[in-house]
């Protein structure tokens, strides 16, 4: 495995995870917001990790969707 | 350097900073052991799994779902568990003196004072210094009735038992003759989030004469931390409550406090949990708090400077109280004719101290908290 596929793997990942940890602690600041599961310096913490995680991964894939669309135009139109 | 070994020294470093005063050197040592070669058997775990064929879909989805529940321990762990040492950032009493108890028996209204004294002698009314009650202070027995009472000449405290819809309650009539009777304690007498300790034993450590629980600020990172005159977190979110050192009490929504001018009036005590339960003195029937539900509840209560109320209420106990609604509870403060009161921590950690004893029924037990709210008896 490359350097490059377990920075994808780990980014992707990385992103489901932190993902589901969000969908948790939000409901739980919804149960006791005095505990400030979100807004804590934890939270905070992880909220930038996964702001980083996920601008990552969607550059990526935008990226991704671009080069195929790009590839499909050009199969199309390629003049025989 | 190596990666792994500059990580390592990162991790002790930070262990070090945040943790060394918990932690001796053996125990350090072991500590930073046990992280690398975690560390170590993780990436050689990861080396192996990566040179195998590719997990199936719903392996890879069981990995990143335990993967999931150890972020979260590990917030949890951060967030309120590991122990994390604070420091005060100063006075809250402003330009006002710390109050102290100078009252002497002479400016003390005796007992049949019309009996001995012309009503015509012109006596000026006596002046007390700031957070001297003595002028309101009760000469008589206010524990008639009561199933628990405690009177002395600094400190009254008289407690009754009360039923709800589907509650049992006890309400702590309280009078101090100097605010310095009114205090609170942390947990093992140490300011932090994390610290903990079972309320009986902070009560006991400060020889308190009546304690409740007071607002759990450990288990939070944010919010008005006030003790005794001392500012310990400023962060102004949520519902605040403030007693000055005059002994009124004010509470305010939404960190709707001008703390720089309440410290020029003098802070004596600030919590931050909620939400206050009264409106200009009347009771309030719209609670939005997602915890306004019946559940047991501590709370506190104020008459005027030097006159407080506190009612704990039981709950989660089926077949003896369920608990109470923050609406019940409102309406209980407002019929007893209270200024203003406020909500503090419930659940399992409201409990209520009287002389070395719990005195009502906290649910499951009760548990450790990181502060009380506490009366002394004798002039501190």
């Amino acid at each position: 495995m490359s350097k490059k596929e377990l920075f994808d793997i780990v980014t992707t990942h990385g992103s489901i995870v932190l993902g589901i940890v969000f969908l948790v602690l939000v409901r739980l600041d919804m149960i006791n917001p005095a505990m400030n599961f979100v807004s804590s310096s934890e939270g905070q913490f992880l909220l930038t990790i996964f702001c980083i995680f996920a601008l990552i991964t969607s550059v990526k894939n935008a990226a991704g969707i671009h080069k195929q669309r790009l590839k499909n135009w050009k199969e199309k139109n390629r003049k025989p | 350097m190596t990666n792994r070994k500059r990580a390592d020294k990162i991790i002790m470093w930070k262990i070090k900073k945040n943790y060394g005063f918990l932690l001796t050197e053996a125990k350090k040592t072991a500590m930073l052991k046990t992280v690398a070669s975690g560390v170590k058997c993780m990436l050689e775990k990861w080396k192996s799994l990566c040179e195998k064929k590719p997990l199936p879909w719903y392996a890879i989805t069981a990995v990143d779902i335990l993967i999931t529940g150890l972020v979260l321990v590990i917030f949890a762990l951060f967030h309120h568990v590991i122990p994390h040492a604070g420091r005060p950032l100063g006075s809250t009493m402003g330009t006002v003196q710390t109050p102290a108890p100078t009252y002497t028996m002479s400016t003390v209204q005796p007992y049949g004072t019309a009996d001995v004294m012309p009503s015509s002698a012109a006596t000026p009314a006596p002046t007390y210094a700031v957070g001297d009650f003595t002028g309101t202070f009760p000469n008589y027995d206010t524990g008639v009735g009561a199933i628990y009472s405690y009177q002395s000449d600094d400190l009254k405290v008289a407690i009754t038992k009360g039923y709800g819809t589907n509650s049992a309650y006890l309400v702590a009539d309280v009078w101090v003759r100097n605010i310095k009777n009114f205090g609170t304690a942390f947990a093992g007498d140490r300011y932090g989030t994390g610290i903990t300790e079972w309320p009986l034993q902070t009560a006991n450590s400060v020889n308190a004469v009546f304690a409740v629980t007071g607002d759990y600020y450990g288990a939070r990172n944010e919010g008005l931390v006030i003790r005794n005159g001392t500012l310990y977190r400023s962060s102004l979110t949520g519902d605040t409550c403030v007693i000055y050192a005059d002994g009124s009490m004010e509470t305010h929504e939404s960190g709707n406090l001008n703390l720089d001018e309440a410290v020029k009036r003098g802070i004596w005590q600030g919590w931050n949990f909620g939400p206050e339960l009264l409106r200009d003195g009347k009771a309030i029937t719209d609670f939005t708090s997602p915890l306004r539900g019946e559940n047991p509840r501590c709370s506190m209560g104020y008459y005027e400077p030097g006159h407080y109320c506190f009612i704990v209420v039981d709950g989660r106990q089926e077949g003896y109280s369920d608990g109470m609604t923050l609406e019940e509870l409102s309406a209980i403060y407002a019929a007893k004719g209270c200024k203003t009161a406020y909500n503090l921590d419930g659940g399992q950690t409201a409990t209520m101290i009287f002389q070395g004893q719990i005195i009502n029924s906290p649910c499951e037990g009760g548990r450790r908290s990181s502060d009380i709210i506490c009366f002394f008896g004798g002039a501190q």
